[in-house]
């Protein structure tokens, strides 16, 4: 049966099957995901900007320094287009149809916008490599535990994964159709103003582009490098940054300069890796690339590591070289946090551009596998496939919706983290079941409730989660000396921790958060229940 | 075979036994509940054979709940830079399981012994051969009374901590810090400023204790042009000792004609109390463990 255009109905059906069901799960009980500690800022930032629409009309007024200065100075370190999608979401589900609560719905646009990203996989993959293949892509790419979890918060981190993407998809796309190529400029505008990442997909871009057209440079240098993805570059990268961020119409010169020098000294931001506080120095080099060898799934390591070895690298010039973009995009965004000297903390939160390539790899490797192994009949050739994600299946119904705990089978899981000396969890998030214990406690009372060992970024995560209704009013962030309960969060990377700890020992405990058998959170109760 | 085992077939095998042992190993050890309890036989030697309150290092973070669960032990979580705290200690344990940690590991001045098994548990003695058996009143700080004057008043432990005065850095506390650059863990014990005295009492102990010394200073981080020192007299019965500490330096003053029978008064003040990072402790020299 064929679609429109010869196009096989299977393709769009299963592609919207697997959207569905990554919207599905991304949404699914997404009230219960933590609020991260940098959410204030740009949750607070996409409701600016969408006052900004709102307010201004789409009028001259738009133009105005006094306006653009009102809105969008709030957390201009940081590029649009992520804070934008936030807006969105805002805008339409909380604003106008009512459907969601503040916090849901200003996420919504980033878990949408995973969405799409899963479809730009799923295109990539096919035309690459096969329909199968692209089908074990999108799935390796949705069980990804800790990517999963960036997709479903306000934060910029999953949208560069995206952009960055998407952008690369555009420029191979681009050597067969005209279209594509004059998208990559615009495509690469859109990543800029995403978040820093963006620019050192460049690399991979060039590296790639110089090897696919080696003949033809050699003859014609200057006219095939002026090829259209680059004439599109040059032409509208930089435009559409800038257009799509306000914040750099007035003053462009001097707020440019902030936005690049805020990054280049960025403040450090403790980290615990291998038994090791760091900060400022950074971890180690390795510390990038081991955090992703203990994040990832690991049959998705061993299938995205075989993939190169299994492919024919002598048809690979027919499809214009996707194994060798892929490889590169995958090397090049991974290295940029290993060997820049740029801050390095937090999982694998800062490198989210190389889980999309790594899932093509691993789906490409599965589907290299499968179809060249001999076990089974040809007809169910494709079905250990299922197999293939049952442990991190497992896993991520055990993490419930804390999947930045998650560790793999090398690390041994949670308990392997925290046994070998890393982060058992990160990003000072208020767990959801915080939020229901202490709208059980404090149902008739008010309750103080101080924090430690850092105390600084939960008030603000819990004047959201009041505002979205999600924690009771009588929850009020306190000092310890006058507090009724005590949060303590078990992590290492404050150097305070042990004797915080210690000190504790004493205390009346009343809840524990706890994931495969590894506390993350103690509440204890100080006084005899508040007032 | 050859047939059979082509590196597709290969892989997929390798990739559907990977499969099973992940299945496996998270139902027996990523989900597996970690114990909360430390076997009776091992608590039971800590406080029979052990010093008065002597430290117990955990070898792996998977017991920290221990921490909380055994506040009458001086337990110590395992991860983070814990063991620093363990360099210059005389003597302490270490409850091993899950993941080994040797006494050189901590120190190479320490002589390793096992002192009890069960469970999988392993408690090792470490003992620093250089010197005389002794423990550290730092190790029972809950068990000391404070008092500061002149209101008289006397402060509660809460928390692992005696807030003497209303700044944070006005507290009582078990800690360590850099002196000449060793690391000692002992009582932190900031002075209030001019006109106040801080008077700690360390209780007697159930132990005989050969000799006893007043350990003390002003840690590294504390150093500066014109300081002024903290005063300490340090009184039993009709006995009196008048000492002043100087900056980044650990200083070992024996309290000759003391007894550990009878409760000792340590009194701090001084006349200017800006950045006086001041450390002591009482070291008990004891004979053998039973």
């Amino acid at each position: 049966m064929k679609y429109r255009g010869g196009i096989d109905i299977k393709i769009p059906l299963t592609m919207i099957l697997l959207a569905l069901f990554y919207f599905f799960m991304l949404f699914y009980q997404a009230k219960q995901v933590a609020i991260t500690d940098d959410a204030r800022f740009y949750m607070s930032a996409a409701k600016s900007y969408s006052s900004y629409f709102e307010n201004c009309n789409f009028s001259k007024k738009c133009f105005e320094k006094t306006t653009i200065d009102r809105y969008w100075k709030e957390n201009s370190e940081h590029p649009p287009f992520a804070k934008l999608l936030m807006a969105g979401g805002y805008f339409i589900f909380h604003k106008k149809l009512k459907m969601l609560d503040e916090i849901r719905a200003l996420r919504i646009g980033i878990s949408l916008f995973a969405v799409v990203l899963l479809m730009f996989i799923f295109s990539f993959v096919r035309r690459a490599f096969s329909f199968n293949a692209a089908v074990f892509a999108s799935l390796f790419f949705i069980f990804l535990p800790r990517t999963f979890f960036h997709a479903r918060v306000a934060t910029l981190d999953f949208a560069v994964a995206g952009t960055s993407f998407i952008f690369v998809y555009c420029y191979w796309r681009g050597f067969s159709s005209k279209f594509y190529a004059w998208m990559t400029g615009i495509a690469f505008g859109i990543a800029l103003a995403t978040k820093l990442n963006a620019p050192f997909m460049i690399v991979p871009v060039l590296i790639h582009f110089i090897y696919v057209k080696r003949h033809e440079l050699k003859s014609n240098p200057v006219k095939t490098l002026f090829a259209p993805q680059f004439v599109s570059m040059l032409l509208f990268s930089l435009p559409v940054f800038f257009m799509l961020w306000p914040w750099m119409w007035h003053l462009t010169v001097k707020r440019f300069i902030d936005y690049v020098m805020f990054h280049a000294h960025h403040y450090g931001i403790l980290m615990y890796y291998l038994g090791g506080i760091y900060s400022t120095p950074r971890p180690p080099w390795h510390a990038p690339l081991v955090m992703m060898l203990l994040t990832t799934p690991v049959l998705t390591l061993i299938f995205a590591f075989v993939s190169p070895l299994f492919y024919k690298w002598n048809k690979e010039e027919d499809s214009f070289s996707p194994m060798l973009l892929t490889i590169l995009s995958a090397v090049v965004s991974i290295s940029a946090l290993m060997f820049l000297p740029a801050p390095y903390y937090s999982g694998v939160k800062l490198f989210q551009p190389f889980f999309p390539f790594l899932s093509v790899m691993s789906g490409a490797g599965l589907y290299f596998v499968l179809s060249g192994a001999t076990l089974l009949p040809e007809k169910y050739k494709f079905a250990p496939a299922v197999l293939m994600f049952i442990p991190v299946i497992f896993s991520m119904i055990d993490l419930k919706h804390d999947h930045l705990s998650y560790y793999n089978e090398i690390a041994g899981g949670t308990k392997g983290a925290a046994m070998y000396g890393n982060e058992r969890h990160y990003y000072d998030l208020f767990y959801y079941e915080m939020t229901e214990f202490f709208n059980r406690e404090c149902a008739k009372k008010v309750c103080r409730v101080s924090f430690e060992p850092n105390e600084k970024e939960y008030d603000p995560s819990s004047e959201i989660l009041k505002r979205a209704g999600y924690l009771t009013n009588k929850f009020h962030f306190s000092h310890i000396d006058s507090a009724d309960y005590f949060v303590l969060t078990h992590e290492y990377r404050w150097r305070q921790y042990p004797s915080v700890l210690r000190n504790s020992g004493k205390l009346e405990k009343v809840y524990t958060i706890r994931r495969q058998g590894v506390d993350l959170v103690t509440i204890f109760r100080l006084n005899d229940g508040g007032k | 075979m050859k047939r059979f085992l082509t590196p597709h077939n290969s892989v997929l095998i390798f990739a559907l036994l990977l499969v099973c042992w992940s299945v496996y190993s998270f139902f027996s050890w990523c989900i597996k509940p970690l114990p909360d309890k430390i076997p009776d036989k091992i608590v039971n030697e800590i406080n029979t054979k052990g010093f008065p309150g002597e430290p117990v290092f955990l070898s792996s973070q998977l017991m920290d709940d221990f921490v909380l669960n055994y506040p009458d032990l001086n337990i110590f979580p395992a991860g983070g830079e814990v063991l620093k705290n363990a360099e210059n200690m005389k003597s302490l344990y270490v409850l091993e399981k899950y993941k080994t940690l040797k006494c050189s590991d901590i120190s190479t001045d320490f002589a390793e012994k096992i002192s009890a098994s069960a469970d999988g548990y392993l408690l090792k003695e470490c003992v620093n051969g250089k010197g005389e058996n002794s423990f550290n009143a730092s190790s029972f700080i809950d068990k000391f009374k404070v008092t500061v004057f002149p209101s008289g008043r006397q402060i509660e432990f809460k928390r692992g901590v005696f807030k003497t005065g209303s700044s944070p850095w006005q507290k009582i506390e078990s800690g360590s810090a850099k002196f000449s650059g060793k690391t000692i863990f002992a009582v932190s014990a900031h002075p209030l400023p001019e006109g106040n005295e801080i008077v700690i009492e360390i209780p007697q102990i159930n132990r005989k204790a050969s000799k006893m010394f007043i350990e003390y200073g002003i840690a590294d981080s504390g150093k500066m042009k014109n300081s002024k020192p903290v005063d300490l007299k340090i009184s039993q019965s009709e006995k009196e000792i008048i000492l002043h500490s100087t900056d980044g330096v650990w200083t070992e003053h024996e309290l000759e004609g003391f007894t550990s029978s009878e409760p000792i008064q340590v009194s701090l003040s001084t006349h200017d109390a800006g950045k006086r990072h001041f450390y002591f402790d009482i070291k008990y020299v004891a004979g053998e463990k039973e």
